[in-house]
């Protein structure tokens, strides 16, 4: 596959917000800087790398796939505890917080790396999936709170107001990404 | 650090959409199974560590040590569905390995902080239960939905009836309109209320 | 002179961790091994050659699960393929040049018009057999069996030249 192939691949037919069902729990009031856009993507290539390259040449030879998530946490809080040592170094403080936010990037983060790590077994393919998967990820965020402020506009009943109407909503946006699938990317093997 | 409080009707519809990976893979009773046996042991196991633990170990040590507990269960329970049968392992590998970092996964490896919070946490427990039992139920509907047929054999012969209902729009669409049809029920409820 | 007790619990703590990790660890290569011996099972009996006595290698490799090699004869690779709940999976053994030389179906959910359509292309193009029937599912799912007989064929080969090096 291509790298545009690639990008494109994970932006639309393979989005992880509407194939993994990766919703966000609410609409984020913080608008994503582009120093958080960069950051997270260079975070989900780094993941999508190490965890792909750790489960198809470390784990599976072994026999020790199931242990996949053991070792994605301890690498996940390695990296979250040496950031914060650095941090705390530099005299900043930790912005860190246990809120639904934090977890949901946690989770994406996951998600991301392993299906870059399921599809690809080069670490520029895996890089490229991780940061490619991620930045659909934020734009499919961004389409659905779109949609979301929209639909504030419109006389929605009562019983579909708030997390009803953005599952509905999703559910759709995943039918056409569906569609772009079948239409275009069934061709992209993987 | 800053641990921010939400009110429990919003962490309700929060913790459903922080189970939406999770229905959106239970497109069948089996994989419904595995996937709501796994999460019930994973929450289980980190909101007990999270509680069990000295509170002087500190908030993030312990949240670290909790949801390590949950990938460890997510791990075995991963390798018993494995000895079972190698083909749903292999199906259902990356649904079960994301149940650790799921956002009620990780919410329940928060220490708790407060005496009230402790004391809620056999709540937490049940409704890590109730939330399992949801994954179980929506794969079994959409199993139903999609071939006609539950059956905890997915080879079981059937005919199909809404394939729509398998694909994760049809998991979105279903969980909208059963959570719109529940608050209307609620609502209705409310005001037969004298 | 102010001494600060040592506090054991974390030690306690990451023993028991690591106690436990070393469990999964242990749970998982069993899992594996078990696994292995299952599947090699399972494409011995298809090709209803129980004294080939295979030995399973998993690559997970897009739609290949992994591969049977006898102590003689052909290697068998056992091909898994989803899509929306729906499965279809075949063993195809292979030449020494990566060919595939006959399809073993093992499962297809004949529900699923595209599952059904996939096990009979799958069937025809590993053969190189031309077939009258035609479907408006078939230019969605050919360049997806190609991809499946490439990698074989690939894996295949890396697997000989390997073997090759060796002697």
């Amino acid at each position: 596959m291509s790298i545009f192939g690639l990008a494109f691949y994970c932006a639309l037919a393979g989005n992880m917000l509407v194939q993994w069902g990766l919703l966000p729990p609410r609409k984020d009031p913080e608008k994503a800087t582009p120093a958080f856009i960069v950051l997270f993507l260079v975070a989900s290539a780094m993941a999508a790398t190490v965890d792909g390259l750790m489960f198809r040449f470390v784990l599976t030879p072994l026999g020790l796939e199931s242990l996949a998530p053991v070792v994605f946490v301890i690498f996940l809080f390695s990296a979250y505890f040496a950031f914060r040592a650095f941090l705390s170094v530099t005299g900043k403080t930790d912005r860190f917080r246990f809120d639904d936010r934090s977890f949901q990037l946690t989770l994406v983060l996951y998600a991301v790396a392993m299906m870059a790590g399921g599809r690809f077994s080069s670490i520029w393919l895996l890089m490229g999936g991780g940061a490619s998967a991620a930045l659909g990820y934020l734009a499919a965020t961004r389409f659905l709170d779109d949609i979301m402020d929209r639909l504030d506009l419109e006389p929605v009943p009562a019983p579909f107001r708030g997390a009803p109407i953005r599952f509905i909503s999703a559910g759709l946006m995943a039918l056409a990404f569906a569609g772009v699938d079948a239409g275009f990317f069934s061709r992209f093997p993987g | 650090m800053e641990i921010v409080e939400n009110s429990a009707r919003n962490r309700s519809w929060a913790a459903l959409a922080g189970l939406a990976p999770l229905l959106v893979f239970s497109n069948g009773l089996s994989i419904g199974l595995v996937l709501g046996v796994t999460f019930l042991v994973a929450h289980s196991a980190a909101a007990a560590v999270a509680l069990l633990l000295p509170v002087r170990l500190g908030r993030s040590y312990t949240f670290f040590f909790s949801v390590l507990a949950a990938a460890v269960t997510v791990s075995m329970a991963a390798s018993v569905v494995r000895l079972l049968d190698p083909f749903l392992f292999e199906t259902a590998y990356r649904s079960m390995f994301l149940v650790t970092l799921t956002i009620p996964v990780l919410g329940a490896s928060v220490m708790p902080v407060s005496m009230e919070e402790r004391e809620h946490a056999i709540e937490d427990l049940v409704r890590g239960l109730g939330f399992a039992l949801a994954i179980m139920s929506l794969g079994a509907v959409r199993e139903f939905l999609s071939s006609g047929i539950i059956s905890v054999n997915s080879r079981a012969p059937s005919s199909s009836l809404l394939p729509f209902a398998a694909q994760p729009a049809g998991a979105f669409i279903i969980i909208g309109l059963v959570a719109a049809g529940f608050r209307a029920i609620m609502r209705a409820a409310k005001r037969s209320e004298p | 002179m102010n001494k600060t007790k040592f506090d054991p619990t974390i030690l306690i703590v990451i023993g028991s961790a690591v106690v436990m990790i070393a469990l999964a660890g242990f749970t998982s290569a069993y899992a594996a091994r078990k696994s292995s011996h299952y599947l090699s099972q399972i494409v011995d009996g298809a090709m209803q050659a129980p004294v080939r006595k295979s030995a399973w290698t998993t690559l997970r490799d897009g739609r290949i699960l992994g591969r049977a090699v006898p102590g003689k004869g052909l290697a068998a690779y056992v091909v898994v393929a989803r899509r929306t709940g729906k499965e279809y999976r075949a063993i195809a053994s292979v030449d020494a040049d990566g060919s595939v030389k006959k399809v073993y179906p093992l499962v297809s959910d004949s529900d699923s018009a595209f599952m059904r359509r996939l096990g009979v292309l799958f069937d025809r193009i590993s053969q190189g057999r031309a077939g009258t029937d035609l479907s408006p599912l078939d230019s969605a799912i050919e360049p997806l069996i190609v991809d499946m007989l490439e990698t074989i064929t690939s894996l295949e080969r890396a697997r000989m030249e390997v073997l090759d090096g060796d002697r």
